[in-house]
């Protein structure tokens, strides 16, 4: 069953919109993905799609029918370092799977 | 006490050493999951304010409070069992009772690793909300949901399978995670184990 999160990120110059279990698409700009990601996150009952920018954070976030995450009250340290690495090894999985 | 009470915060009032850490670990994820605000006094980390103080200011905010009971059990070198989280819980309970109105909108769910252990040991707190988790911490990712869902009353809630599965795929993603910055999965403390979490929640699930 594919993941509830759609995915909007830049790989070999294009921006590419990508489900966990499912095939992806790539857009020219990545404001073409972010609107198709929508759609898509949209189309389903629930779900949610995340933007990864090129510095490994998440630059945009959204949710459809799905509980948002709140903050923690107080700040990690060594949040953005952490944000990075959750980032970069959720993102290693999907282009693992199948190319768009 | 007058704090404003935050309708979203959950104090988690559980051991969280050695052999607790996975049932610690899938009440945060769990509370994370539904949307909710994990608080622990583990969140704190100055040292110059009194610890039982740093708990009494973090109850009083919170609407809901989920105590885990199995850690009081007889230490095998001082032959005494460890209080902390029944002292907490009294803490918890005291402050609904005697506190401001808005204090009396608090809930808490208390959890042990067997049923009806706790009459053993303090049985007067027979009719609040009793569950056990069993030891297992899918267990306890599901009887934590039930419960703020019903407690809580809000609509649109995963279900506990659902946030087992999140919780199972998190776990697989974890020491990659942590292989990234060096650290051991069971030596990140309170806020970056929250962190990684909302993290991965916002991209994992």
């Amino acid at each position: 069953m594919a993941s509830k999160t759609v995915h909007v990120f830049c790989s070999q110059g294009t921006w590419q919109v990508k489900r966990e279990g499912a095939s992806g698409k790539a857009y020219g700009t990545k404001r073409e993905a972010v609107a198709a990601a929508r759609k898509t996150m949209n189309s389903m009952r629930a779900g949610q799609f995340v933007v990864h920018g090129k510095d490994g954070l998440i630059k945009e976030h959204g949710t459809h029918n799905m509980t948002p995450v709140q903050d923690p009250p107080k700040k990690s340290s060594r949040a953005s370092e952490i944000a990075r690495a959750v980032s970069q090894v959720v993102l290693d999985r999907l282009q693992s799977n199948s190319t768009p | 006490m007058s704090a404003r009470l935050k309708r979203n915060d959950v104090f988690i009032n559980c051991p969280f050493d050695g052999g607790f850490k996975p049932i610690f670990n899938a009440i945060i994820f769990s509370v994370l999951d539904l949307g909710f605000v994990a608080r622990c006094s583990l969140e704190e980390d100055d040292a110059a304010e009194f610890r039982l103080s740093k708990i009494e200011r973090m109850i009083e905010k919170c609407r809901f409070g989920i105590n885990d009971l199995s850690g009081v059990a007889i230490d095998p070198s001082t032959s005494l069992p460890r209080f902390n989280m029944p002292l907490e819980l009294g803490l918890f309970l005291g402050c609904k009772r005697f506190g401001l109105p808005n204090q009396s909108k608090k809930r808490t769910l208390i959890l042990d690793s067997e049923p009806y252990r706790y009459r053993k040991f303090i049985s007067d707190i027979g009719g609040q909300d009793i569950r056990s988790q069993g030891g297992d911490p899918e267990r306890a990712v599901r009887e934590v949901r039930d419960w703020l869902q019903a407690t809580s009353r809000r609509v649109g809630l995963a279900g506990g399978g659902e946030i087992a599965e999140h919780y199972r795929r998190f776990q697989r993603d974890l020491p990659s995670v942590c292989a990234r910055f060096a650290l051991e999965p069971d030596r990140l403390t309170f806020l970056d184990l929250s962190a990684t979490i909302a993290d991965w929640l916002r991209t994992g699930r």
